[in-house]
């Protein structure tokens, strides 16, 4: 009896410590921030600072490959899928890095947009989560061929212009009640380029009128840490050699300080080739470091809007005092007189340059080739970005 | 008087399962009532039982009671038969009841036999000679009068006038030739005989003159017999060399099982390895000796550098997500089963399983799969390996342990097709020669590498020393093992070595009646310095292999010992500690707790100096990992027993496992110039950690039914719970139910066919959990914004989460027959994986970019091992003896919900797949003389093998020289070069210029050029021509291969070359010494993915060298 008494204590202790300790399994690991946290005011700050981290390495990833789809550079590496999208081929199983960046990129501002207006959060921090939701969604509306929303079905890639002017505006309300110059400029730098897309070119206009020439706000990157570190925009041109200026139109261009470049050479000062040996390797120049910031609005780029404003309105003579007023701000001579019959090569080169490298490349040639006015996609399998396979594969409503 | 003493008996009753029914049943007997009819063979059954006994100097009736209770058998005796002042020590553990009873009673007038279910211990003057004891008590009869001091293991027989010699001798074990204590050697005829001792000596006095039969036996051991004539009043010496036996029916087995069991019990198949087994490996880590030695049991190296480790499979991979490895116990303690983190330069983690010392394991028991391992519950359905290490006994043995010997490379390149032979490729892909007039370009020129070594070469021969020190024994309640190693290896790649030291206590004590405590604590040390290599395009292999056309270049010439400048190193400390309390309360309840702990700390340094080929500013990475579990573990038994032979036992019991890993990364980059940096020392720095806690907790129960010890029916269920499981998610229940029939028990069965024969079934499930983060919907802290705090997407998160369980269902039987010579062990399993964890996409435009665990998979593994050891030759002086093993995995993912799941490297889970394959464009007309024909989406093949077949031989000649092999056939399994891929469309692949060569000429208008080229190596080595053909899945192939793993010859030396020594053997070894393969690659087995994962592929990985060491063995 002893035997059964002390088998039921010690089961029973075995059980009970089991059925007692259930809160042995409630474990909490540090690092990672549980979702419900980030509805802290608090946090906010820290998730718009996410959100801009997230942009950049869109601005990054979609704008070297932007830049390969637009002839701003081409491939010198190896790897197949950089010589099909150097040659205008883009599939969508090689779209998903592209696709699912930018779209984090989207995804991020907008839910960081509910969260804090859930919250009832108004401040400038606010502000500057509107206007990265907006130019993630111009990212994607210039970039992409196809809009999808949060796992919803195909819309065509205009919806994120749509989007994008929604916030956009609503960052110019929130910065200028808040009194942030610097993000009321480049909401409004970013909504005239957004209502241009839109062919909205006379308020497009209007609104770059109000951007001072100075102005820039960036996609920050920083050799803080690798992920702040470009990658491919400017590292693949600059240092890694896999992107190379030769075989653009920019390969004859030597004295425009927008298109800066320069043959690589090798310690014995002969010329280098890129990564596949054999192509010649002119290294862009335009940055200098891949800790260097890449302009997602310019001043600069408000007067080009005004030229083609003015030059859609057929006044040519407007178009090439904004592009002068480019020019000057480049230390670069003023174009002097420009025939009608030229106008638009002469504004598409200016654009071109002003734009290199910035994102920006691809999206004028698509609507210039929609247009008729430039051929460089003529024959190229992808004019803009796939959805991503990924998002095909995944997405039900696809 | 004896009805009278055997009445007395039943207050007596010394064993589990005794009640007063068992007693009238004696007293029946005793009172001329007929006994059952006990059969012979159930009456052996009952002697041959495990006696699991250890003893010292304690009386004689304590050891009779204890004996009882470790064996599960019942003994009847009458204590006033018993002398109070004897007592007895018996180190009888691996003896059977007969042997241990012989020893115990061997200085009494007491006998046993066999009555009904029970052994009645009585005075010799009454027994009642029966046939079945005669036979199973032929060591010493009834009127045998015996003075054997089993203490001191020397005794010799009482002299009666007509004995007049002495046999002498000693007995070996036949493969390792190590001293064999505890065995049995008699005279059957003349029922003499004695017991060795620990050095496997003995001695049989007073033999009567003539020619008698002298037979040697050992559990474990098949019995051995010599003819030998005594001369009156001289010695003769004849000595043994048992063979093992492959299986052993009352062998206890610990693992898989509540506390224990014999090996009839078990309704499931566990592998052993014996350390006599293991000896003849000359292995310098634990993985070595699993290597092709266990059917079912895979090991798949990453690379051949000193210091890489292995990934295991038992019974194939049946996770797609969480890894594949089984669980790693060491005497009781779970220590981490995973692999450390690499760095990023190199191939492969360590793993804690090999920084044990092989000269300190006992023995290794493998469990394959979910039946067997349940009561391990969540984690445990890639199977258990539980490793025991050496605990001490008797007087001081020291031994002492030295090798010496090399690796060695040999010609490097492709196995097969272009480029596999030397003249084709004379510079070995330019390892082999880095200078001379071969090192040329695919345009001929020729160019030396500047920094290629003095000896031309970048291949050398790796120097291995192995030293080994312990010294076992004990002394009244406390026993001890101690050891210490030192492992230091050079590695066939420039500046690669590993170092490995470290020590073991292993202590024993019994501080109280009935309660054991076991201490052991070990402490590795372990610095493994690396080449860059193994899934990078920037590693030494993947650079150095392009010879002239190399991307690192001094001057312009070709550098590749640029990216030599370079240290990477692993240092690690491995520490564990288990305290094993067992407590036996009383004679049918004990209790068992072990409480265990095991630290890792692993610091890592990826080291690129200033002006090195790869970060011309110098690159400095580091990595500090600490991984510790904390386990608890707490079981009891309660046995029980009928006289109608019926006998229960159960137990329950729980487990706690805390497992803390903590990773701090840390990165420095752009010094200001050369000299010895630290991680302050870059202008750029960076650093992460990342922290992880899981705890995982489970009870279990379970019931051993046993009927007249040859019919076990075992039913049980654990629960489980973990952190990693969702919140909505509850604890787990993993149930299990086996049967195990020892059918030879049986007067029926025919033993001239099989002498033993056990059939065995089983079900039983058990589990593999999330990571801890899996469940939770999670951000990552970021910096941006120029080093601003931010938060991204990082896991989606899923409350419903929970482990992902594994059903399996094994059928099996074991039989001995030819008199041991043909044992056969086959095995069949299906394993179902359900709610398989699968890494599911989330769509993109979601923001959540990870893949999110579901538990939607199921993926089936089946298969067959079959493992059967034949003695070809038993003749005196020559022993000829084999072991093949045969096994399949044949692996199918059943569902994925209609999706196909990338796991990286182009392997992929694909429903009515094996898990995984080989993804991606195909060659559709592969073998056509016509310019290939590519069809996407395809699979390739299989990536793991479904068969293997391995082929071991022992030969001993003369006693003293033993010859030991082990091949493997390993078939089915697909692998992918990618070095060659990568290298060929840069022109930069010998093995593919002549191929080349001919589509220039196809090229400039000879359209014969490529007639003799075959569709498939075209698109191989085509892609400089034809960028569609630029892929890697193009140098996908089969990787069938025979290898022979280890050839070792041992030679144990007369005891007279070393003076003071007990016995000295010396063992010349070569490992990884044949293979021979179509292969495309360098090495099948080569996998940068080393690792838990499941996929894998060859790119630029260091092979496996030959290894070959001679050791000199002396125990003193």
């Amino acid at each position: 009896m002893k035997l059964y008494r002390t088998m039921a204590l010690a089961l029973a202790l075995t059980l009970g410590g089991a059925v007692g300790c259930d809160s042995m399994f409630e474990v909490t690991n540090p690092g990672p921030m549980v979702d419900e946290d980030l509805n802290n005011p608090a946090a906010f700050p820290g998730l718009v600072n996410g959100m801009s981290g997230d942009l950049s390495q869109a601005v990054d990833n979609v704008g070297y490959a932007g830049a390969l789809l637009a002839g701003e550079l081409v491939s010198t590496g190896f790897t197949p899928t950089w010589i099909a999208i150097s040659e205008g081929r883009l599939i969508p199983s090689d779209g998903n890095g592209f696709w699912n960046n930018a779209q984090r990129a989207r995804w991020v501002a907008e839910d960081g947009i509910r969260r804090m207006e859930e919250a009832g959060y108004d401040s400038n921090v606010l502000a500057r989560a509107y206007l990265l939701a907006g130019i993630s969604n111009r990212l994607l509306g210039e970039n992409f061929c196809e809009a999808v929303i949060d796992g919803g079905g195909a819309e065509p890639h205009t919806v994120y212009f749509e989007r994008a002017q929604g916030h956009l505006n609503m960052a110019v309300d929130v910065a200028e009640r808040h009194g942030d110059a610097q993000i009321r400029d480049a909401a409004n730098a970013a909504l005239a380029s957004v209502l241009a897309a839109l062919g909205n070119w006379d308020s497009a206009a209007s609104l770059a009128a109000q951007v001072p020439l100075d102005h820039r706000f960036e996609a920050i990157f920083s050799l803080n840490s690798s992920r702040e570190t470009s990658d491919q925009l400017i590292n693949y041109p600059l240092e890694h050699s896999e992107g190379t200026v030769w075989g653009t139109r920019w390969d004859t261009v030597t004295d425009d300080p927008r298109v800066p470049w320069e043959v690589a050479l090798d310690p014995g000062g002969e010329p280098r080739a890129g990564r596949d040996g054999s192509t010649p390797w002119y290294r862009a120049l335009k940055y200098t470091s891949r800790g260097d910031n890449v302009a997602m609005t310019k001043g600069t780029e408000m007067h080009l809007i005004r030229a083609e404003a003015a030059l859609r309105n057929g006044d040519v003579e407007t178009m090439v005092e904004h592009l002068d007023v480019v020019r000057e701000f480049h230390g670069m001579e003023p174009l002097g007189q420009v025939d009608t019959d030229d106008a638009w090569d002469v504004l598409m080169y200016e654009r071109s340059a002003e734009l290199w490298l910035e994102s920006r490349g691809l999206w004028d040639r698509r609507r210039w080739y929609a247009e008729g006015r430039d051929d460089f996609l003529e024959g190229r399998e992808s004019p803009c970005f796939p959805v991503g396979q990924t998002e095909i594969d995944t997405n039900p409503n696809l | 008087m004896h009805r009278l003493a055997l009445l007395f008996t039943l207050s007596f009753l010394a064993a589990p399962g005794v009640t007063q029914a068992a007693a009238q049943d004696i007293s029946e007997m005793a009172a001329g009532v007929p006994a059952s009819t006990e059969t012979a063979s159930e009456g052996q059954a009952l002697l041959e039982q495990a006696a699991g006994l250890v003893v010292e100097d304690v009386p004689l009736t304590e050891a009779i009671v204890l004996l009882g209770h470790r064996a599960g058998v019942t003994l009847a005796f009458s204590p006033t038969f018993i002398p109070e002042s004897l007592r007895v020590t018996c180190a009888c553990e691996a003896l059977s009841v007969k042997e241990t009873l012989d020893q115990l009673l061997i200085d009494t007038d007491l006998g046993y036999r066999v009555v009904g279910n029970h052994i009645l211990i009585e005075r010799e003057t009454v027994r009642v000679p029966q046939e079945p004891i005669v036979q199973l008590a032929r060591l010493f009869q009834p009127s045998a009068p015996r003075a054997v001091d089993v203490r001191s293991d020397r005794g010799a027989l009482a002299s009666p006038a007509s004995r007049q010699g002495t046999i002498m001798g000693e007995v070996v074990d036949g493969q390792s030739l190590q001293p064999i204590g505890a065995a049995q050697v008699f005279v059957p005829g003349l029922d003499v005989g004695t017991i060795t001792a620990a050095d496997g000596t003995y001695q049989i006095s007073d033999v009567p003159a003539g020619t008698h039969t002298v037979t040697a036996e050992r559990i474990g051991y098949q019995s051995a017999s010599q003819e030998v004539t005594v001369a009156d009043g001289e010695s003769v010496t004849v000595d043994f060399q048992l063979t093992s036996r492959a299986f052993e029916l009352d062998e206890l087995v610990v693992t898989g099982t509540a506390g224990g069991a014999r090996v009839r019990e078990l309704g499931t198949q566990v592998s052993r390895l014996d350390a006599s087994r293991l000896e003849n490996v000359g292995a310098s880590r634990p993985q070595d000796l699993l290597m092709g030695r266990v059917a079912g049991a895979s090991l798949n190296l990453g690379g051949g550098q000193p210091g890489t480790e292995a990934s295991i499979r038992l019974r194939g991979s049946n996770s797609m997500a969480m890894g594949n490895q089984p669980l790693i116990y060491v005497d009781g303690v779970r220590i981490y089963s995973e692999h450390s983190p690499s760095g990023p330069s190199s191939s492969s983690g360590t793993l804690g399983l090999n920084s044990i010392n092989p000269e300190d394991i006992e023995r290794i028991e493998i469990v394959k799969g979910a039946a067997a391992s349940t009561l391990y519950g969540t984690e445990a359905s890639g199977g258990v390996i539980q490793i025991f290490t050496k605990t001490g006994l008797g007087d001081p043995v020291w031994q002492a342990e030295a090798g010496f010997g090399l690796h060695h490379l040999g010609h490097y390149g492709p196995m097969s097709g272009p480029g596999s032979s030397k003249s084709e490729n004379p510079t070995g892909l330019y390892l082999n020669e880095c200078r001379g007039p071969n090192f040329v370009d695919y345009w001929g020129e020729q160019v030396d590498d500047v920094t290629c070594p003095d000896s031309g070469s970048w291949i050398r021969n790796g120097p291995i020393q192995n030293y080994s020190l312990s010294v076992r024994g004990g002394a009244g309640d406390v026993s001890y093992y101690l050891s210490g190693f030192m492992n230091a290896e050079d590695g066939t790649a420039p500046d690669s070595n590993s170092r490995r030291g470290g020590f073991r206590a292993n202590l024993g004590f019994e501080p109280i009646e009935n309660v054991e405590l076991s201490w052991n604590q070990s402490y590795t040390r372990t610095i493994n310095r690396y080449i860059p290599e193994g899934g990078n395009i920037q590693s030494f292999v993947g650079q150095a292999t392009r010879g002239p056309a190399i991307t690192y270049r001094e001057g312009g010439l070709p550098a590749a010992g640029s990216l030599l400048r370079s240290q990477i190193y692993d240092w690690k400390d491995h520490y564990v500690t288990g305290l094993t309390v067992r407590y036996r309360q009383s004679e049918r309840l004990s209790h068992r707790f072990v409480g265990g702990f095991d630290y890792n700390l692993l610091t890592g340094q990826d080291l690129y100096e200033f002006g090195n080929g790869r970060f011309p500013d110098g690159q400095m990475s580091a990595r500090d990992w600490r991984n510790t579990v904390m386990s608890l573990d707490y079981s009891s038994t309660l046995t029980m027993g009928s006289p109608d032979g019926i006998s229960s036992a159960f137990s329950w019991g729980g487990q706690y496992f805390d497992n803390n890993t903590r990773q701090v990364n840390s990165s420095s980059q752009v010094f200001a110039g050369p000299g010895e940096p630290t991680l302050a020392s870059g202008a750029r720095r960076e650093v992460s950690e990342s922290r992880q806690r899981v705890v995982n907790a489970g009870l279990f129960v379970q019931n051993v039914l046993g009927i007249q010890d040859r019919l076990f029916v075992t039913g049980g269920v654990r629960f489980d719970g973990n952190s990693a499981f969702g919140s909505d998610f509850g604890l787990q229940a993993y149930p299990k139910i086996s049967a195990s029939y020892v059918v030879s028990d049986h007067l029926f069965w025919p033993e001239h066919i099989a002498e033993s024969m056990r059939l065995r079934a089983a079900m039983g499930e058990s589990g593999k959990a999330p990571g801890a983060f899996d469940a939770v919907r999670v951000w990552n802290p970021i910096s941006a914004d120029d080093g601003q705090p931010g938060y991204t997407p990082a896991a989606l998160g899923n409350p419903n989460l929970g482990p992902e369980r594994t059903r399996e269902y094994e059928l099996g039987f074991e039989s001995s027959s030819l008199d041991g010579r043909l044992a056969i062990e086959m095995t069949w399993f299906q394993q179902n994986t359900m709610d398989a964890l699968v890494p599911v996409q989330p769509p993109p435009s979601g923001g959540f970019l990870s893949s999110q665990l579901e538990n939607v998979g199921e993926v089936r593994n089946s298969g067959i091992e079959l493992t059967t050891d034949i003695g070809l030759v038993r003749v005196p002086g020559f022993d000829w003896s084999t072991q093949l093993t045969y096994s399949t995995v044949n692996s199918e993912v059943i569902d994925l919900g209609g999706r196909s799941v990338s796991l990286g490297s182009q392997n992929e889970a694909r429903e009515g797949y094996p898990l995984p394959v080989f993804v991606g464009n195909k060659v559709m007309n592969a073998d056509e003389y016509a310019m290939p024909i590519l069809e996407s989406d395809q699979v390739l093949g299989a990536v793991y093998p479904d068969k293997r077949i391995g082929v071991g031989t022992t030969v001993t000649l003369r006693d003293n020289l033993t010859l030991d092999g082990l091949g493997e056939f390993v078939l089915g399994g697909h692998n992918m070069y990618l070095q060659g891929e990568i290298n060929a469309r840069r022109f930069a692949f010998p093995p593919c210029w002549e191929i080349q060569r001919s589509f220039e000429a196809y090229n400039d208008g000879d359209t014969s050029a490529l007639d003799d080229v075959t569709a498939e190596w075209r698109a191989r080595c085509g892609g400089a021509f034809n960028s569609t053909w630029a892929q890697y899945e193009m140098w996908t192939a089969a990787t069938d291969f025979f290898r022979l793993r280890n050839v070792s010859l041992s030679y144990r030396l007369p005891q007279q070359w070393i003076p003071g020594a007990e016995s000295a053997r010396l063992m010349v070894t070569g490992r990884n010494l044949l293979t021979r393969s179509d292969y495309i690659g360098v090495d099948p087995e080569l996998n940068n993915n080393s690792g838990s994962g499941a996929a894998q592929r060859e790119w630029s990985n260091w092979p496996s060298p030959r290894t070959f060491t001679a050791t000199m063995s002396v125990t003193f």
